[in-house]
């Protein structure tokens, strides 16, 4: 007899194809939903990148003790999304050792006790505000607080060019055993400074040495930085000319490096010369472009002026349309009204008091007809907003629902495929203690013990099947 | 002292996802402090209003509760002279849980519905009670007077 494999048990099954299909398509319904919520969060990581100065200023307020850094577990930079749930409702991270209320909320230890010292005496949740004490938190499940160590963050270091990305129980033991950006002792013993771990070798960086430019002491640790900062002498290569010019004239050199290539001044209106800037003035004197350059700025500006002008009356001519529009509908109103009362036997006393008064009441009528649409504008804005809110929500829930399904049919699948491969396991055994013995009794003994498992594996099966499906 | 990673999400999702009818947008120089705008809500005395407020996040916030005043004048029971707020989650109720933004949303829902009966500004709450036509007359005209556009 083959041993089937995990696959081919999968596929001959009709009822677990079934459900591997529905894994499926829970999956893809999954991945749609999802990738609208990852749409807004680039749209919030964009934003992101814009205030990234400020974040990093955090970071790099790390201070040194000692050499060894000192890093807030709640200042770390998370490497991937973590899920809202994992948030705690105070400090909006990930939670550090959560603790729960009676209440069932969940904060950092920390932060809760923190909030609640801030209280006066009658001590309440702060989420929920149901009475709670210093006392009555609890722990959460080793598990728990297991995933949220296993979170993946980025080094506290990273500020200083540390790549590295792992989990967050483990930062101490990188800090302390591997990260090359953490400060250690000098490997010299006559040495009693620190340096980057990545550059500890077996010899002291800290010795003096002289600058080969200036000559001035600097630790071969430093040199470099030396060298590109405070020495006054050293030279920087221009890429130009590959001359090397002094620091401290570079600045001078790059804006009159006669090999520099530039493009001709006039290039934005349509001149496309470049050349070194040896030649370039010669062109710049014969460069029709840069002649007219003046000329076509200004017009270029007057075009502009007119665009706005134009814009603008065309917004007033709109207005006027509009305004032309209701004068119309009024006085075609007024003429058919006129039309009505003058087929009347007209006796009233002021004959030209009551157009006016009937113009008017018109107007006034208009005026509340138009507030009453404007009013049922809103309300329908209100409604439509409600509505789009109600089924955003209603999708999200369907996404945890699909998840606690998905994680369901996992559990349920394995145990079908562990289950079926029990049951082979024990009819093999089977098959075995029949061709070694020949006795009746064996054999009857071998029979009944591999055929007793398989039914009970059966309504097993049946029974965690049709209880996964009332869940469903 | 650093800024808290608290108040910088927080201030990444007001940017991100403004609340509809009030904007915050911190100072440059002072990520802890935020000019606020608030529109009056529809159909109470305050509508068309922008009100502008100052709101500051002290050093041991989210502990204890943002410092929020009203700029612009308000004839409001509950808003004294000097633009301060009788709100009960800006002091004893306040919990770390809540936000920047539910405050404001909260601040927004007491112009909807002002309440005479739990002052800070005792004249007006006065003229509140006694006739609340007139007072709401006159928080309209205060709104037309210093809170729209043509106000100087
Ligand atoms: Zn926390
Ligand atoms: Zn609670
Ligand atoms: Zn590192
Ligand atoms: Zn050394
Ligand atoms: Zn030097
Ligand atoms: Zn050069
Ligand atoms: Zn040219």
């Amino acid at each position: 007899m083959d041993d089937p494999s995990v696959d081919e048990l999968l596929m001959g099954d009709p009822s677990s194809s079934v459900l591997s299909d529905r894994l499926l398509s829970d999956q893809e319904a999954l991945t749609e939903s999802r990738s609208y919520t990852r749409l807004m969060d680039a749209d919030l990581r964009a934003r992101l990148q814009l205030r990234r100065p400020t974040s990093s200023r955090t970071i790099s307020n790390k201070s040194t003790e000692n050499g060894f850094s000192v890093w807030d577990i709640r200042n770390l930079e998370y490497a991937t999304e973590v899920d809202d749930n994992l948030m705690c409702p105070i400090c909006h991270s990930p939670f550090v050792s959560p603790a729960a209320l009676k209440c069932q909320h969940i904060f950092c230890r920390q932060c809760l006790s923190e909030a609640l010292s801030h209280q006066q005496d009658n001590k309440t949740c702060p989420t929920c505000r149901r009475p709670t004490s210093s006392n009555s938190m609890v722990a959460l499940p080793k598990v728990i607080c297991r995933m949220l160590e296993e979170l993946r963050v980025k080094c506290p270091l990273a500020f200083r060019g540390c790549n590295e990305i792992i989990p967050r129980g483990n930062v101490q033991t990188h800090l302390d055993r591997y990260c090359g950006y953490e400060e250690v002792l000098c490997p010299s013993e006559d040495c009693d400074q620190y340096l980057p771990r990545r550059l500890a070798g077996k010899e002291c960086l800290h010795e003096p040495l002289p600058c080969p430019d200036c000559g001035e002491e600097v630790s071969l640790l430093n040199l470099n930085n030396h060298r590109m900062g405070s020495c006054k002498v050293a030279e920087i290569i221009c890429t130009d000319c590959s001359s090397s010019v002094p620091k401290s004239m570079y600045e001078d050199h790059i804006t009159s490096c006669m090999e520099t290539v530039l493009k001709c001044t006039a290039s934005k209106y349509g001149c496309d010369f470049t050349a070194k800037r040896s030649v370039m003035q010669e062109h710049i004197e014969s460069c029709a472009l840069v002649k007219l350059a003046p000329t076509i700025a200004l017009q270029n500006d007057r075009l502009g002026e007119h665009a706005r002008a134009l814009k603008h009356l065309q917004q007033k001519n709109a207005v006027h349309e509009a305004f032309l529009d209701t004068v119309k509908d009024t006085l075609a109103t007024i003429a058919s009204a006129d039309l009505a009362t003058s087929s009347l036997p007209s006796d009233s006393a002021a004959p030209f008091d009551s157009p006016l008064s009937h113009l008017l009441s018109l107007h006034e009528a208009l005026r509340e007809e138009v507030s009453r649409v404007s009013a049922a504008v809103s309300d329908l804005d209100a409604k439509t907003d409600t509505a789009f809110l109600n089924s955003s929500l209603r999708a999200k829930e369907e996404a945890a629902h699909r998840d606690a399904v998905l994680a369901q049919l996992r559990v349920q699948l394995q145990w079908l495929v562990s289950s079926r491969l029990q049951g082979i396991h024990a009819a093999r055994a089977g098959a075995g203690a029949l061709g070694i013995s020949d006795t009746r009794r064996n054999s009857n003994d071998a029979e009944s013990s591999s055929a007793r498992p398989l039914p009970s594996t059966r309504r097993g099966s049946d029974g965690l099947g049709n209880g996964g499906r009332e869940k469903l | 002292m650093a800024l808290p990673k608290r108040i910088i999400k927080e201030t990444e999702r007001l940017v991100a996802e403004p609340v509809p009818g009030i904007s915050a947008v911190p100072h440059e120089d002072n990520l802890r402090y935020f000019d606020v705008r608030i529109h009056g809500p529809a159909s109470s005395p305050y509508e068309g209003g922008i009100f502008k407020l100052e709101l500051f996040l002290p050093e041991d916030y989210p502990m204890t509760p943002p410092k929020i005043r009203f700029l612009t004048k308000i004839y409001h029971p509950n808003i004294d002279k000097l633009g301060r707020i009788c709100l009960d989650v800006l002091k004893s109720n306040w919990s770390p849980a809540l936000q920047i933004r539910t405050i404001l949303l909260s601040i927004q829902a007491l112009l909807g519905a002002p309440n005479p009966d739990d002052p800070l500004a005792n004249d007006v709450a006065q003229h509140w009670k006694e006739n609340v036509t007139a007072a709401i007359e006159t928080a309209k005209e205060w709104t037309h007077k210093y809170a729209t556009d043509t106000a100087t």
